[in-house]
């Protein structure tokens, strides 16, 4: 620790960039910073990606007496105590679900119509049923259960092809977003498919933002011809890896400048935002959404990662804490889009790999197919269970095989649901989602 | 070729009869360019000395040379230079740097850094970060047979307590049907999905199978998930006399408890029915076996060697050439690491410089590694520094997001890469935020040349040593071409080299105002951070 502040310290120290000011000329770049669709208002949608398969199965649990009975005799020991889950009503369920204890957060938003849940959502091409699967005659995704091919088809949306791109990034290629000096598609967890489009690729930002390129700073004496000289070895390169490299860069350094410099102008926010790697990726976003004026950004859409959720062994202890962390990073977010007064502009949702066995390997879970998905927003239809909850019996019509959930609702309808929101058109809904004609409603109805 | 004389094409008929089609090794030494351009490929980064002894030996004796050192392990370092009870992942990746930079058995090094992204257990997860020393226990296990058999490798990267508690087969149990319990399938699913055959068939060439209706065949269902599950139950920590126990061991290879075994029939590849009533170890002996044979082995596996040390985008031919070693090193011996090593690095497509081959962006780690190497780094304590990389620049040895790596083989950068169809694995973890910090990575370290000796350098951090560039500061040729000798290998274009001529120009001129450290601190950074050194060919 006292290393790292050492490093930074000196740094600052000698190359002044820990007190980088904006310049006139830094402005300019940010005025000039042009988007070609014209969007009158503000929407941002922000993905928190649950890496690694989220045990949904323990996040809304049955409270009625069969409802329970039924999860404990499947689950076992890896059941949470009734007496210790937190009730919650809704519309559609009365009071059959209630929430794991670490959860409580969740529930604050769920009661105050902030927050909905999407019960079952999975990988699909097709809607299918156990007979059909065990007929041999249901279309099935390709390699089911495997962390890489499904997390590549929630993002994709198209598992038929090879993922290439994703429905965030094909959706920034329609609304024109590959003219703008700073991608739509914004990213707290790297490269990532969701975002990445034909044209259009995310940028990448740090947990705090864009840092400063100090060896090119133009402003230090020592150092204020590099950028000219880096310039000129650029122009050699020209191998294809080389080139590449060299674009990525150059647009780090056109457009890192932009954010960071946006970035100082964004207000001090009065939320407390918890000290863990979810909440600081969000605390970020929240930023990047307060200078959404300022980097001429009137459309946004967030990727942000959480990992952990691969709950092979030690889940009883693990998953209360990943809970935890999710429900308070999603909570003081959610307080956070109040503060800017922009809560109805922002909706935030969960996606994982899949949802995990029902039944246990002793002390954890394995890798299954549907879950359930939170979505948080002033503009979501709160307080509700949307979908239909799965029957927790062994060998129950949603159970493929060792409580392996089939889902009766598909990414591309949660998807499609969501980018309507965002101002998608009913055709270019077809267009990013080409297996949504498949299913029979293109609106969940969640979104307001 | 009817264009021939008929001599010549009978001369051709003869040699192409008599000769295997496989590597033709250059008979004259490598040039010191093509040393360092090998060096790449089989070490952490050319050194004038490691040139020198490349072009004595030639590459085939250099390689035969590394086989035959002893091994730099890193746990008996780790514990001699950080004794005290309770040591950090940071301790681990401090003697990671050590050995990876200076340790003799560079190649060994090399091959395990990249066994270590096929095999991976990952800090990430705070059991394993939580024991430093089980982590360089298990890196020394790569390196252990890094030249040994294959098979060998695979049992004991499976026995290895940091992989059971890494990917949940430590503590896995037989079925226990009234409580619903049935065997974890986290070990079963991955070893085959990353350590040996992965998803659908291969060609033995590495290309995707297809079957009638021109659709990938996948190499196992759910049925041979649950076949290996039960074949990886009753394996706990060493040195228990009862499952239950709670002495723990993160060196020791895992035991088999019997009473904690599944003893019943298990389905596995290729048809193959484990009979009911074998012990834990003979059950397990036999899947890895049946892993080991499966056909594609020798292509997945030759295929992500080669771009770990050659190129993201090897031929179909190459990688054949690669896997028939694999399959057989010419001695009826599968698996036989050093065929294969020898089978990569002396094959043409290696060894020529070949302007359609796109080589390989090197993993920022490998690059930081390479100037430590060339310019001496050392701490004032005798260490390396840099232990907090993962902190700056978000990437760290045995430090990967998941087992699925830092990337994919077949990971592929929208835009020409993609359009082409070619992989281009290290450009996954390359964008705005992860060039920026490696950018700033090297500045502190160029920066930090200037606080040679001074006090408020701490004991810990790595210092380059200019040196050999001051030694040629009179003769801008002669120091430019140090640095393309040493860090590009003798490829550095005309654009280049007049920029970093001009760079020295302009510090001469400077020379009243500016201390003699800057200018090589920038040729330093800016070679450095060149797409040409970032990228190797």
């Amino acid at each position: 620790m006292q290393r790292r502040e050492f490093i930074k310290r000196s740094l600052a120290g000698l190359t002044g960039a820990g007190s980088l000011l904006a310049t006139s000329s830094q402005f300019n770049l940010v005025n000039a910073a042009t988007n070609t669709n014209s969007f009158t208002d503000y929407k941002a949608l922000v993905c928190v990606f649950l890496l690694g398969g989220n045990d949904s199965l323990n996040m809304l649990i049955p409270t009625d007496n069969p409802g329970y009975q039924a999860y404990a005799a499947t689950r076992q020991n890896l059941a949470v105590p009734l007496e210790q889950i937190i009730n919650l009503q809704s519309a559609a369920y009365g009071s059959a679900f209630g929430l794991h204890p670490s959860l409580a957060p969740m529930a604050d938003l769920f009661n105050s119509g902030a927050a909905s849940f999407v019960a079952n959502v999975g990988t699909l091409i097709e809607p299918v049923d156990k007979t059909r699967i065990l007929n041999g005659r249901a279309l099935l995704p390709p390699q089911l259960f495997s962390h890489s091919d499904q997390q590549n088809h929630w993002q994709s949306g198209i598992p038929q092809d090879p993922a290439l791109t994703g429905w965030a990034g094909r959706m920034a290629d329609l609304l024109g977003d590959s003219q703008a000096a700073l991608s739509m598609n914004l990213s707290l967890a790297g490269s990532n498919l969701w975002q990445t489009g034909n044209q259009v690729l995310p940028f990448a930002l740090g947990p705090q933002g864009a840092d400063a390129i100090v060896g090119l700073n133009p402003e230090h004496d020592w150092l204020n011809q590099n950028a000219g000289f880096l310039d000129r070895i650029h122009t050699g390169a020209d191998t294809l890896f080389a080139r590449e490299y060299r674009q990525i860069v150059d647009r780090t350094r056109r457009t890192g400048e932009l954010v960071n410099t946006s970035l100082m102008l964004a207000p001090e926010l009065q939320t407390l935002f918890p000290a863990t790697s979810l909440a600081q990726q969000l605390q970020t976003v929240a930023k990047m959404i307060a200078v959404q004026q300022h980097l001429n950004q009137p459309r946004q859409v967030f990727f942000v990662a959480m990992g952990g959720w691969d709950t092979h062994d030690n889940q009883l202890i693990d998953q209360p804490l990943l809970l935890a962390e999710l429900a308070g990073g999603l909570q003081a977010f959610y307080q956070a889009t109040e503060e800017l007064g922009l809560a109805q502009q922002v909706t935030t949702f969960t996606a994982s790999d899949f949802g995990r066995t029902l039944t246990s390997n002793g002390d954890g879970t394995d890798h299954g197919w549907g879950g359930h998905q939170i979505v948080v927003g002033g503009a979501v239809n709160g307080g509700d269970i949307v979908g239909t909850m799965p029957a927790l019996t062994l060998d129950s019509n949603d159970d493929m095989g060792d409580g392996r959930i089939i889902p009766t609702l598909a990414v591309d309808q949660y998807a499609a649901t969501l980018a309507r929101w965002y101002g998608l058109s009913e055709s270019q809904l077809h267009e990013i989602l080409p297996n949504l004609q498949n299913f029979a409603s293109a609106d969940l109805g969640f979104m307001a | 070729m009817s264009a021939c004389g008929g001599g010549q094409e009978a001369a051709n008929n003869t040699t192409s009869a008599t000769s295997p089609p496989v590597a033709v090794t250059p008979v004259a030494a490598p040039t010191p360019a093509e040393a360092s351009r090998f060096l790449l490929q089989t070490s952490f980064g050319p050194t004038p000395e490691s040139i020198e002894a490349v072009s004595e030996a030639g590459y085939s004796q250099w390689i035969e040379q590394q086989f035959q050192l002893p091994v730099a392990e890193h746990l008996p370092l780790l514990n001699s230079t950080f004794p005290e009870p309770e040591i950090y992942a940071h301790h681990w990746v401090e003697t990671w740097w050590q050995q990876s930079v200076r340790a003799e058995d560079q190649l060994r090094q090399r091959v395990a850094f990249a066994l270590s992204e096929i095999f991976v257990i990952s800090t990430h997860d705070t059991r394993i970060s939580g024991d430093p020393r089980g982590v360089a226990s298990y890196y020394d296990t790569l390196l252990a047979h890094s030249f040994g058999n294959f098979r060998d490798l695979l049992e004991a990267v499976t026995l290895h307590p940091m992989m059971g508690m890494y990917l949940s087969m430590l503590g896995n149990e037989k079925p226990d049907a009234d409580r619903n319990i049935r065997p974890d399938e986290n070990f079963a699913r991955e070893v085959m999905q990353l350590f040996t055959i992965g998803l659908v068939e291969l060609n033995p060439d590495g290309t995707v199978k297809l079957d009638q209706n021109g659709q990938p065949i996948p190499t196992y269902d759910q049925t041979i998930i649950k076949g290996f599950a039960h074949v990886f139950t009753g394996w706990n920590f060493a040195g228990r006399s009862q499952w239950w126990e709670d002495n723990y061991d993160g060196v020791s290879p895992m035991q088999a408890y019997a009473a904690f075994h599944d003893e019943g029939e298990k389905m596995l590849l290729n048809g193959e029915v484990l009979p009911a009533g074998q012990d834990a170890y003979t059950d397990l002996t036999a899947a890895l076996d049946n892993l080991f044979y499966h056909d594609n082995v020798p292509p997945f596996i030759a295929r992500q060697l080669i771009q770990r040390l050659v190129t993201s985008n090897p031929s179909p031919a190459y990688v054949a050439r690669v896997a028939s070693r694999f399959a057989d090193n010419g001695h009826g011996v599968r698996g036989d690491m050093q065929a294969v090593i020898r089978a990569i690095l002396l094959d043409d497509s290696a060894r020529l410089s070949d302007e359609q081959d796109t080589g390989k962006l090197r993993n920022p780690l490998l690059r930081l590694a390479h100037l430590m190497r060339v310019f001496n780094s050392s701490a004032r304590d005798g260490g390396m520094g840099h232990e907090f990389i993962d902190y700056n620049i978000g990437l760290s040895p045995l430090g990967a997001p998941s087992v699925f790596n830092f990337y994919r083989p077949d990971y592929s950068l929208p835009g020409e890469i993609r359009v082409a169809g070619l992989s281009s694995p290290e450009f996954q973890i390359t964008n705005e935020i992860s060039v920026t910090r490696y950018m700033n990575h090297v500045y502190s370290m160029v920066e930090f040349n200037s606080l040679r000796g001074s006090v408020i350098v701490e004991d810990d951090v790595g210092i380059l040593d200019f040196s050999a560039l001051t030694a040629r500061s009179d003769d801008p040729d002669a120091l430019v071409d140090y640095l393309d000798l040493m860090l590009l290998a003798g490829t550095m274009d005309e654009e280049m080299r007049s920029t970093l001529l001009d760079v020295i120009a302009y510090w001469q001129q400077r020379s009243e105002s500016a201390p003699s450290w800057v200018m090589m601190a920038n040729l330093v950074y800016l070679t450095g951070v060149s797409p040409q050194f970032a990228v190797q060919n």
